[in-house]
């Protein structure tokens, strides 16, 4: 029986340990992801969130903790025998990661031909598909070198869902867009959960997508989760930590 | 003293771990042989690129080789009478040593640097996660048609850099230099046999495996953004060029003894 369908967390991080370059990244990050939910992982730059998120994702094997994914553990499971649990998700990169040598259609194709889908019709038509819901149908033949920052990322987001996976992991999905660009990928994240219940997490900066897409947030600070709970408690906190970031002061060390 | 040590300790922990993530690339590969998922529209992606694409640069290196060494040897010989015997020299030569390792090392410069670079370029932008995150093992889909496509191209790309050698040597001595053809071709055939075109073979076939190994590795493991791709690139070349000269010397011994001058002739 699924993690789903016994109603665990879809992801489960337990306890996380990682040390990169002799520094702590992680020490002891504990977190859950619930099925159906959108969790938005903040934290000032350097803090580890995609390093956390490629631990999620199985990208990155921690020192210590486990991580299990809809029941399944990964940790020190063979890469080879990752592939199927890693199935279950699409995850979307920090800069879109697009296969830079295939055009539009072909990176977004990628994800159905390597499933082994093989009827034409049938691909062209999920690429289409996928392509209009991110708003990119009319950049089908264009190379990943001649789009935008913000198209690459509707693109890279279309190849994540053609999948139809059950859960989407977000790297960072609107830093260096336009407030417009933003609110247009904030839209298609929201219009994913709602219209499919896929389970989401999102690692962000911006409070304003905060506010758009998230059921709850996570904040993380020297490797450890320093809050978890709903966006509203998370803009009211007096917590120092939190009030700082949420007001863009300057740290006192910096200020003077 | 004790920095010295230090110093050389740490040396020595870094080549063992290259050794080790050779050694395990190697593993990788061999798994992805035996269960990975078969691409042939990769693999000849790779023929394409790594065998047709080198075709002219092999060609005209093994073509020049010939002619210089063979004008070289008309010249010493010509002094003991012996400038009929220059096509036996050339065409040994070219099928033992010469062909392999300037086509390995012209294939090192060409080929491994461009591995390294796109695969390099690949792990820097996350391409490869990419595929790790749909399910792809990276082996599978980024080196093992590459290293299949070499063992097959770098065997006929040395026979055409041997051919064109032998040729250029020819109109260079036969042509330029008026030693006559019929002493010139029956010294040629007379003194090459199938165990020199055997050994320049098997050497390329080492010496692609070698290529795409460690270009790969450099590839796999590059880091630091532009400056690190650069840097794995270099290194791809320059390693992979290493190996083959020094592994062409212990080929040479090993093949000597397998097929030992004279024992077909």
């Amino acid at each position: 029986m699924s993690a789903a369908e016994t109603g665990a967390a879809f992801i489960e991080a337990t306890g996380l340990v990682k040390r990169l370059g002799g520094q702590s990244v992680l020490d002891g990050t504990t977190l859950s992801l619930r099925r159906g939910e959108t969790l938005a992982v903040l934290g000032r730059s350097g803090e580890g969130k995609s390093v956390l998120l490629k631990h999620l994702a199985g990208l990155m094997m921690p020192d210590a903790g486990s991580v299990r994914i809809d029941g399944e553990e990964i940790v020190g499971v063979d890469e080879r025998r990752l592939g199927p649990v890693r199935r279950k998700f699409g995850l979307l990169f920090q800069n879109g990661a697009l296969f830079d040598s295939f055009n539009v259609e072909d990176n977004v194709a990628f994800p159905l031909l390597e499933q082994g889908l093989r009827d034409s019709t049938e691909v062209r038509r999920r690429v289409l598909a996928a392509l209009e819901a991110v708003g990119m149908a009319d950049h089908l033949m264009k190379m990943p070198i001649h789009l935008s920052g913000g198209q690459r990322k509707r693109v890279a987001l279309a190849r994540a869902i053609i999948t139809q996976p059950r859960c989407l992991l977000y790297d960072e999905p609107t830093a260096g867009l336009d407030p417009i660009g933003t609110a247009n990928i904030d839209r298609l994240i929201r219009g994913f959960q709602e219209r499919y219940q896929v389970t989401s997490l999102v690692i962000t900066h911006d409070l304003k997508t905060v506010e758009r897409i998230a059921d709850r947030v996570a904040f993380l600070r020297a490797g450890r989760i320093h809050f978890l709970g709903a966006p509203s408690a998370f803009f009211t906190t007096a917590d120092p930590v939190l009030r700082q970031f949420l007001d863009g002061r300057a740290d006192d060390s910096d200020a003077r | 003293m004790v920095g010295i040590i230090r110093n050389l300790g740490r040396w020595l922990i870094d080549r063992l771990a290259y050794l080790g993530q050779l050694a395990g690339l190697v593993n990788e590969i061999r798994v992805s042989m035996l269960r990975g998922k078969w691409r042939p529209r990769l693999l000849g992606e790779q023929l394409v690129a790594t065998g047709f694409g080198s075709q002219l640069v092999v060609i005209i290196t093994g073509a020049f080789v010939g002619a210089v060494f063979g004008f070289q040897i008309y010249a010493k010989f010509k002094g003991y009478a012996l400038e009929s015997a220059t096509g036996a020299m050339v065409s040994v030569a070219m099928c033992r040593e010469l062909g392999p390792v300037v086509t390995a090392l012209m294939v090192a410069g060409r080929v491994g640097s461009s591995m390294a670079a796109e695969i390099g370029t690949m792990k820097v932008t996350e391409q490869i996660d990419a595929l790790r995150s749909l399910g792809i093992h990276p082996v599978d889909y980024l080196v093992t048609p590459r290293l299949l496509a070499m063992m097959v191209s770098m065997p006929l790309l040395i026979a055409e850099a041997i051919a064109f050698g032998i040729f250029l040597s020819y109109v260079v001595v036969v042509e330029g230099f008026g030693v006559p053809v019929a002493y010139y071709r029956n010294h040629t055939l007379a003194s090459t046999n199938m165990e020199d075109v055997s050994i320049g073979m098997i050497k390329g076939f080492v010496f692609g495996i070698l290529i795409v190994i460690i270009s790969c590795h450099q590839g796999l493991h590059a880091s630091n953004g532009a400056v690190g791709v650069g840097r794995s690139t270099t290194e791809a070349m320059v390693v992979s060029a290493l190996w083959v000269l020094i592994v062409n010397f212990f080929l040479s011994l090993l093949l000597n003894i397998v097929f030992p001058y004279g024992s077909a002739a």
